[in-house]
């Protein structure tokens, strides 16, 4: 049982897994201001845990199909690490998603349709027959969705009739475009074996110095983006230095992932504090 | 050239049959949520009711997408002669089609998205040029559809002709897919029909599609899918393998449970036909029994790969790929490999398992199997479902026959008793049995809208049966009938209200006239979260029609955060100018209101309105014509149109189209009195007086018939 935890701890992958709970934190914060409800704190606890445990399926369904792009980029996951054998692996993935959906279920039936289409488009994304994380850039505008997607379940606490239509315009802008620029990064560490197994990336179409290049300019403009989008011009003051530093992280040899994750929170800590000074910006 | 390559790439890809229809199933899901998300007049997830939401998601539109998929493989095999296997996964791409038409809509709608609805059955088949028709908006066909459709066609026809290289043969591909989903559209409600045109006439169509044995419609569309699904996948199990397919449908290990399977059904159908009369005239009943022998069938011959079954059990406990014990089974019998899956189609796996040939053509044909059994399950019911499952475990593990027979009997009689099987398979059991049976009876009276005899039914186990359900549906029959105050009465009964409930109460709340306590339930379901979006609409609507502005702007705000439709916004506006006769700005909201969706029907009738006060009748005729052509059964509308043919004098016209209103809903009052009107015009006094009175009956309150009734009396 320790073997496991520790193998699952170990894949786990924080730093992903945070970044999809601030979005449902933010559609959480959405729906509380707009409707004027007090938070609903059974239902977002569980909500954050289905989104969590999700999240878990979908790294387990990545890495079963990933195990020989993980070789040739030698990326330590719990599978090539030999920790754990593919059978039992995917059968934790079974468990993850059981429990999302249960948890999904336990908050209302609309909610456990969204955890369910949060993991249809993981399994579309990274499994077999379709496995869109090949074809650029519907791989990474399907991260920004599932991030919206997050969000959307946080707003659905609130508004289960017609959360995709309801959920505010800008801030479905504010959470995709940026994400859509500014999520390349992650497949540079990937580089070796996405070449390898013929998946599309920035990196892999346009060769790896170009494509650093290009990605530091399009995670530079994620972070402009975002004051342009909110309307909220002094936010500037705060996005342009963390985006040049994420572009200095991008272009620097070796390439560490964690450092544009700090940025990244940063930011989020900053949007926090300014979202409830003034719940305005982020809904219409 | 580079499509030639795409193809061939994907024809050649190596996945498992089980990811195959995972990925199906994942873009058929994708389709059908956004389409309840997006579609107009829906709400997220399809249906309120959570049970019909769920049939709906993932059995009925599944199946129906599932059936395409099979019927269009074996067409494309006829023509091409390609492999079957090949095919599939060009064709699973190829399905990807099917999300466009949400995204398009909604689109196209500017935000309010269409209605779609099944075609209405074999009167349509003379409409088959409908998705193709450009020249006129026609009802229930969205432009997502038509490119739906058309790319599907081309899709087809494109891959023929790479395949073949003969015109003539892509476009006779392309008509036959064209037929196979129209047919697909059209079959269910015409199978319903069928006992109509064999003279059963006092049978509704509408009863038979969405009652019978079942309590939700969608089952009914799930087995007819189910069926059709069966018939093409059982054809191509015997292109692809037909030595498995005659391995599979050898009766000699099932005949004995399926005789007892028959039994349980000869005893369900015995009790049950005592009390639910149409048992016999529904062509689904003879579907869901053909569907449930067909099931016990395929649970004997999983149970049958006894080895593999084992093995996928003790691997799921173990987590590890050991070798399982050999099967000791008696009703052990072994598929041969079909040569398709022996050529190079083995379920491979990055994490390198290795399948040997016999375990993976046996993983094939087990789940495919477990697939069908697990859509009949849940189509069927609960109970069935529960039932068969020991059935395979008895059978797999134990391979008792005197067991198995015993399951077989529950198993043939659930599909009638469903989840009262356990009670009602006791004989001297009567009074339940009594109490089920005149429940099904009650519904399916309820559901064809003979609301006096549902309510003769449902009073009749009240008694012994104090379920709220029941109160519930003597509440709402009540309504029907116009016997408002008793339904109130049943419905305020019960303690917790529900979306049916709320709707109902504060309908019933508006057809008398009490407005403030309609906008208290509708308050109330908006404070518990019950579909807040359609009642704050109802709010809205409520206060417009009281000339009470800041109330109904409130209202209209506060559903404009839940994402009620723009369109709505502006009817509802447009709808209290015209209360308050401000004719200019009823007509500017309602222009909006068109502007965001043309299809609005009120808003067509609204401004229809405006041009009858003004007196343009031609005009307003127009626009009520038109309004119908995209809701032809608003008995409203037709009541509307009546009345412009009753001023124009042409009172034929009005007679016909009053009786259709009055078709459409007998528990109106306005239908009945404009048609008295007629009579009276026509000086068929009688006629009209009687006319006068139904309507008093329905509304004792209803000042117009009283005066009219005065009348009659004062010239007589």
């Amino acid at each position: 049982m320790n073997r496991i935890l520790r193998a699952w701890l170990f894949g786990s992958r924080p730093y992903i897994a945070l970044h999809y709970l601030f979005p449902t934190a933010l559609g959480i914060f959405i729906g509380m201001h707009k409707f004027d409800r007090p938070l609903y704190l059974l239902p977002s606890v569980f909500l954050f845990l289905a989104i969590f445990f999700s999240y878990q399926a979908s790294i387990v369904i990545n890495d079963i199909n990933d195990i020989k792009s993980d070789e040739f980029s030698k990326r330590k996951t719990p599978l090539n690490s030999g920790e754990i054998k593919v059978e039992e692996y995917r059968n934790w993935g079974i468990v993850f998603v059981a429990i999302a959906l249960a948890l999904g279920l336990l908050i209302g039936y609309r909610m456990f349709l969204i955890i369910l289409l949060g993991n249809v488009l993981h399994f579309l994304y990274s499994s077999p027959p379709f496995r869109l994380k090949r074809f650029y850039p519907i791989s990474i505008l399907l991260i920004s969705i599932g991030a919206l997607l997050t969000a959307i379940a946080g707003y659905a606490l609130y508004e289960p009739a017609k959360p995709f239509l309801s959920f505010p315009l800008k801030s479905t802008l504010f959470i995709v475009i940026p994400l859509f620029f500014g999520l390349n990064f992650r497949d540079l560490a990937d580089y070796e074996g996405d070449r390898k197994t013929e998946v599309q990336t920035l990196f892999t179409i346009f060769g790896l110095n170009k494509g650093r290049i290009i990605n530091a300019f399009l995670i530079l403009f994620s972070y402009l983006i975002v004051p342009i989008i909110l309307g909220y011009p002094l936010l500037f003051i705060a996005t342009l230095p963390l985006g040049i530093c994420s572009m200095l992280f991008c272009l620097k040899k070796p390439f560490k992932e964690k450092s544009i994750f700090y940025c990244y929170y940063i930011l989020i800590i900053i949007l926090t504090i300014i979202f409830n000074l003034n719940p305005e910006i982020v809904i219409e | 050239m580079n499509i030639k390559k795409a193809i061939n790439r994907i024809e050649n890809q190596r996945y498992s049959f089980l990811l195959a229809f995972l990925g199906l199933f994942s873009v058929i899901f994708i389709r059908n949520l956004f389409e309840s998300a997006f579609e107009g007049s829906q709400v997220f997830g399809f249906s309120p009711i959570t049970s019909r939401s769920f049939y709906m998601l993932f059995v009925h539109f599944p199946l129906f997408y599932i059936s395409i998929f099979l019927w269009f493989l074996l067409i494309f095999y006829l023509f091409t002669k390609e492999r079957i296997e090949k095919i599939s996964r060009v064709l699973v791409y190829g399905m990807w089609f099917i999300t466009i038409p949400p995204f398009l809509d909604i689109i196209i709608s500017r935000g309010s998205g269409y209605r779609l609805t099944y075609l209405k059955g074999v009167e349509q088949f003379f409409e088959i040029h409908r998705f193709f028709d450009i020249t006129r908006d026609l009802l229930e066909s969205s432009w997502g559809q038509r490119v739906e459709i058309f790319l599907a066609m081309l899709g087809g026809a494109g891959y023929v002709l790479i395949k073949t290289k003969n015109f003539l043969k892509a476009i006779s591909a392309a008509i036959i897919f064209y037929l196979v989903i129209f047919f697909h559209g059209a079959l269910p409600n015409t199978i319903s029909k069928i006992p109509i045109y064999f003279g059963y006439k006092e049978i509704g169509s509408l009863t038979i599609i969405s009652g019978n044995i079942f309590f939700i419609d969608s089952q009914n569309y799930a087995v007819i899918f189910l069926i059709l699904s069966l018939i093409a996948g059982v054809i191509i199990l015997n292109i692809i393998s037909p030595d498995d397919f005659k391995e599979l449908s050898n009766l000699r290990n099932s005949i004995i449970f399926l005789v007892f399977a028959i039994s349980g059904m000869a005893y369900g159908i015995y009790q049950l036909s005592r009390y639910y009369q149409y048992l016999f005239i529904n062509p689904i009943t003879y579907f869901v029994i053909f569907l449930t022998l067909f099931n016990l069938h395929f649970v004997i011959q999983l149970s049958s790969f006894s080895r593999p079954l084992r093995g996928c059990v003790a691997m799921s406990l173990r987590g590890s790929r050991r070798e399982p014990k050999q099967s000791q089974g008696r009703l052990r019998t072994e598929f041969t490999i079909p040569e398709v899956l022996e050529n190079n189609e083995i379920a491979t796996h990055p994490s390198g398992a290795r399948n040997d040939k016999i375990e993976s053509r046996h993983n094939f044909l087990r789940i495919a199997i477990l697939i069908f059994l697990l859509f009949s399950g849940i189509a069927v019911g609960l109970t069935f479902t529960i039932f068969l499952a020991i059935f395979l475990m008895l059978s797999s593990l134990v391979h008792s026959k005197m067991l198995n027979s015993l399951i077989a009997i529950f198993i043939g009689c659930s599909i009638f008793f469903q989840n009262h099987t356990l009670i009602c398979i006791n004989p001297f059991n009567k009074k339940q049995i009594e109490t089920y049976g005149t429940k099904v009876q009650a519904w399916n009276l309820f559901l064809d809208k003979k609301y006096s005899q549902a309510i003769n039914e449902y009073r009749k186990i009240q008694e012994f049966n104090s379920e709220i359900e029941i109160k519930k549906y003597i509440g709402l029959c009540y309504l029907h009938t116009g016997e408002i105050d008793s339904g109130i009465e049943y419905l305020k009964s019960i303690p917790k209200m529900d979306y049916e409930i709320a709707l109902s109460l504060g309908d019933a709340y508006t057809k008398k006239g009490e407005f403030n306590e309609a906008e208290i339930i509708y308050e109330k379901a908006v404070e518990n979260n019950i579909e807040p979006q359609e009642f704050l609409i109802k709010i809205a609507e409520l206060n417009a029609r009281l000339g009470k502005e800041e109330p109904m702007l409130n209202a209209l705000e506060n559903g404009r955060k839940f994402g009620i439709p723009i369109f709505k916004y502006y009817q509802i506006r447009g709808d209290f100018y015209l209360f308050q006769r401000d004719l200019e700005n009823a007509r500017i909201n309602y222009r909006k209101s068109l502007y965001y969706n043309p299809r609005a029907v009120t808003s067509r009738a609204g401004l229809a309105t405006i041009f009858y006060y003004e007196g343009n009748l031609n005009q307003a005729e127009k626009e009520f014509l038109s309004a119908l052509k995209f809701d032809q059964r608003n008995d409203a509308l037709y009541n509307n149109l009546g009345a412009i043919y009753l001023m124009k004098k042409d009172y034929a016209k009005a007679q016909k189209i009053f009786e259709r209103s009055i078709k459409l809903n007998p528990s109106q009052v306005e239908g009945y009195f404009n048609l008295g009107l007629v009579y009276e015009k026509n000086k068929e006094f009688e006629k009209a007086r009687d006319m006068f009175e139904k309507a008093l009956r329905i509304n004792p309150n209803f000042t117009p018939a009283e005066n009219a009734l005065k009348r009659l009396e004062t010239n007589e």
